[in-house]
């Protein structure tokens, strides 16, 4: 009796565990097939549906209050505190603040704080600011908000506006009209001021009165109503808005930790918008209740090797990890199949400027990988690989296994974000192979940091006098056939010295409930809520 | 009584201290600071060097530590290296969330474990005592992010009956609290059936039953009368531990509470709000349990009549 009643708790234990593995699956498509669907689109559940730039209809009833869920904890909203900065602040700063030129996404440059700017010399501009425009508290905009947000960004070391405006000197010739001046010319000082995580515009007034709550003032189309530290940001629309209304009254951004409640509350209309990953792609690409966006990360995945180290200093050990790595698997394994594999060997951002087609893209040759191998100095010891997100960790773990099958045995080190950061900077960085994701805007000067010495994005230690002088001649070029000649030749160096192996391009997909729009996907990820809508009759 | 809580509150000090020192000492031998959370692309190593003065990095623990310590002793738990905000003020806007979900999910523990520990104990070596005790083992067994998991796939996914996350209405409670209440029941009735067990082999028990007390009154006055303490003891603790905020519940059901606020902080290396979280949680832990014992004099008269007999003894001394 005893052993019966054993038996049959057993049983039900065991139907219970797999009864909770259970459950609806989808088989996910082919790699070639997804990579097709990959691309900054738009669509409804698979069917045809408006592009992202078109304008919503004028007769349509929209919602008033939408919500999004951000993947990224938001702990304060400061441009001038070093902890502001994380993956969501650009979205948080389209909707609350404006800078003084907008950057499309189309690469344009349209007014926005300022009306017109000029240069001679790409070191000293001029900006004529818009008159009429007030701040959040009611204060109107003048050039004493610019040269203080110049002022208080120096404060401000480990704040992005602190590395735009540390070379900056300015003068403020009325109240709606400054005059800055660089310390060198600067042919991209455009992006560098129209940039959302940089170059927002602040308001003193705010600063000296209250600076707990002043970063939350700005010029831009929606203000913070009501902010709950890492949890959730309400905006209400600024009707005193001096450009386009947005359509939506109240818009919330709530970050939810686990990914399973993200999904259910996207089914269950609990939210609007809500970024996807990996297996549930294919589950709101094909339903005709969502409308899905995707777009590929100019951001570049990458091994850097570190080349002060004895065994990856050497460089055919480098060339044989570069031909020993099956791109593709990583794609397809770490991402799901949801990326896109580098389409040359240049280690360059997905849409960024000058990047060299002719540069070509190295196949996995395990055959010729072992020969590189067999030239190098590695002797069978143990290589580490440090890897700190969940993404990264995977593709680290295929890359240990392909860099086996050539002989080469890797030790894979997973670590957290300051962990990463602490054991490879310039000064301290002791990490043999680092697999990563490099930040690249659409300029081709993104590079500058990876490469050039002293910087601590420089992950693979990598030190040529050559290159950093290519790279200094390129920053002061301002033709663009130079330009183009120059940075061709960066990235042939690159390509024979093999710091980084560019691997691969992230995807991103947001899925939308049915009737939503007007959201900008910039590659950058600094995505623009500020104009989305849904349509509800 | 007076003299004992007094004693227990005083010792919170030098508890406090060690805590703080472990925690200051965990966090400064963890690879990383939170300078290296803050690390833009673009800054020199004279930009970190600065940034690292600016937060005292550049000095060593033992000196970091007493300036917190300093600080401390002025009544300041300090700002969050993070965000700049009062860790005070950051802990109390979350710790009410936190103290719901802990007091109602000891309720409904409570609720579930003790009749059903009364149970067990009564029936033990029965069929229904096995399959109960199989029952507890799984709640013992099940983490509690697969239950709340589950929890959300059925009852806010499937049938639709309460939103997936916090939205500050009383439907948001339930799912978390029964989660979080489930796993605490399972050991609560471990302990109630073994208490009541060990309490039933009293001699007074076979008196009362000889004497004709219904069997009713016998198992819930004299029985469960006696058990209390050890059920009192494993509730309190209970208590303590989701006071500190339980990390895996709160992040699957997006409570705003303090367990996941911790696990941030540590994460960012956020020394300061990780030492105050965990000061102020320990303090809670120290005085809930400090509870228990009084509440240990209130349900059984033997200890009750042990600490009059103390002050009897101090009156005539």
């Amino acid at each position: 009796m005893k052993k019966t009643i054993c038996m049959i708790l057993a049983l039900v234990l065991c139907i219970g565990l797999f009864a909770g593995c259970g459950g609806k699956t989808e088989t996910p498509a082919a790699p070639a097939e997804k990579e097709e669907e990959i691309g900054n689109v738009n669509t409804g559940g698979g069917t045809t549906a408006d592009s992202i730039a078109t304008p919503p209809p004028a007769e349509a009833v929209y919602a008033e209050d939408l919500t999004l869920v951000i993947g990224d904890k938001v702990a304060i909203i400061d441009p001038f505190n070093p902890g502001g900065m994380t993956s969501q602040t650009g979205l948080v700063y389209h909707m609350i603040y404006d800078t003084l030129i907008d950057y499309t996404i189309d690469g344009q440059y349209l007014p926005c704080l300022a009306t017109e700017w000029t240069t001679e010399d790409y070191q000293n501009f001029t900006f004529k600011l818009r008159e009429g425009v007030k701040f959040h508290n009611g204060e109107e905009f003048t050039a004493d908000d610019v040269a203080f947000t110049i002022d208080q960004g120096k404060e401000a070391p480990g704040t992005s506006v602190y590395d735009k405006v540390k070379n900056i000197e300015y003068e403020v010739i009325n109240d709606y009209e400054i005059k800055m001046s660089l310390a060198a010319p600067n042919y991209d000082f455009y992006y560098d001021v129209a940039n959302i995580t940089a170059f927002v515009i602040c308001n003193r007034e705010a600063y000296e009165t209250d600076p707990e709550t002043a970063g939350q003032i700005g010029t831009g189309p929606y203000y913070v109503s009501a902010f709950s530290p890492n949890d959730s940001i309400t905006y209400t629309r600024n009707d005193e808005y001096f450009g386009a209304a947005p359509l939506t009254k109240t818009f919330v951004m709530r970050y939810i930790a686990e990914e399973t409640a993200r999904m259910i509350m996207l089914d269950n209309d609990e939210v609007d918008f809500c970024g996807i990953n990996g297996v549930y792609i294919p589950e709101y690409a094909n339903n005709p209740n969502f409308v899905m966006n995707s777009y590929v990360m100019n951001n570049c995945n990458y091994i850097a090797m570190n080349t002060t180290m004895p065994i990856t200093g050497d460089v055919n050990f480098r060339k044989a990890v570069a031909y020993g790595v099956d791109k593709q698997a990583i794609v397809d394994i770490a991402l799901g199949g949801y990326g896109k594999v580098v389409d040359t060997g240049s280690f360059w951002g997905n849409t960024s400027a000058y990047k060299n087609y002719d540069i070509p893209f190295i196949e996995r040759d395990v055959e010729k990988a072992k020969e590189y191998l067999a030239q190098s100095c590695y002797n069978g010891e143990t290589v580490e690989i440090i890897a700190g997100m969940a993404q990264t960790i995977k593709a680290a773990q295929v890359i240990q296994d392909n860099l086996k099958e050539v002989g080469i045995t890797c030790e894979i080190n997973q670590s957290d974000g300051p962990t990463l950061t602490s054991r490879t900077l310039w000064e301290s960085n002791d990490c043999e192979i680092v697999v990563n994701s490099a930040p690249w805007t659409p300029l081709a000067n993104s590079i500058n940091v990876m490469i050039l010495p002293g910087s601590n994005s420089n992950k693979a230690h990598y030190e040529n006098d050559e290159l950093t002088a290519l790279v200094e001649k390129a920053n002061t070029t301002p033709d663009g056939e130079e330009r183009a000649a120059l940075y061709n030749q960066i990235q042939e160096i690159m390509f024979e010295n093999v710091p980084y192996v560019p691997t691969h391009h992230m995807a991103l997909y947001t899925a939308g409930q049915l009737g939503t729009g007007g959201a900008i996907y910039f590659p950058t990820n600094y995505h623009d809520y500020s104009m989305a809508y849904r349509i509800v009759g | 009584m007076l003299r004992y809580s007094v004693v227990r509150i005083l010792l919170l000090i030098p508890i406090l201290l060690c805590v703080t020192f472990i925690v200051y000492a965990l966090m400064d031998l963890a690879p990383g600071t939170v300078v290296d959370s803050m690390i833009t692309e673009d800054m020199t190593t004279e930009d970190i060097e600065l940034l690292r003065a600016e937060y005292n990095l550049d000095k060593p623990m033992i000196v970091r530590y007493g300036y917190y310590i300093w600080d401390l002793f002025h009544g300041d738990l300090g700002k969050s290296q993070v965000t700049g905000l009062s860790v005070f003020d950051q802990f109390f806007a979350r710790f009410p969330n936190t103290l719901k979900l802990s007091v109602f999910s000891i309720i409904v523990a409570t609720v579930i474990a003790i009749p059903l520990g009364i149970f067990n104990a009564k029936h033990a070596g029965t069929i229904w005592d096995n399959l109960t005790t199989a029952l507890t083992m799984i709640g013992l067994a099940m983490p509690s992010f697969w239950l709340g998991l589950l929890l959300l796939i059925w009852f806010s996914h499937n049938l639709k009956i309460f939103p997936a996350g916090y939205d500050g209405t009383w439907k948001c409670f339930i799912l978390p609290v029964f989660a979080g209440g489930f796993s605490m029941s399972a050991s609560i009735t471990r302990q109630t059936r073994s208490a009541i067990l060990d309490v039933s082999r009293q001699d007074f028990l076979r008196t009362a039953r000889a004497k004709g007390v219904p069997e009713r009154q016998v198992t819930l006055r004299h029985e469960l009368g006696n058990a209390w303490i050890p059920i009192i003891t494993q509730i309190g603790m209970m208590l303590g531990i989701t006071l500190s905020g339980s990390a895996v519940i709160e992040a699957v059901y997006s409570w705003p509470g303090v367990g996941y606020m911790m696990v941030e902080a540590i994460g960012r290396r956020d020394t300061n709000l990780a030492c105050g979280c965990v000061i102020l949680t320990a303090t809670m832990y120290t005085l809930v349990l400090l509870l228990v014992d009084l509440i240990y004099a209130a349900v059984d008269p033997r200890i009750r009549s042990a600490y009059a007999r103390k002050s009897k003894r101090r009156v005539k001394a």
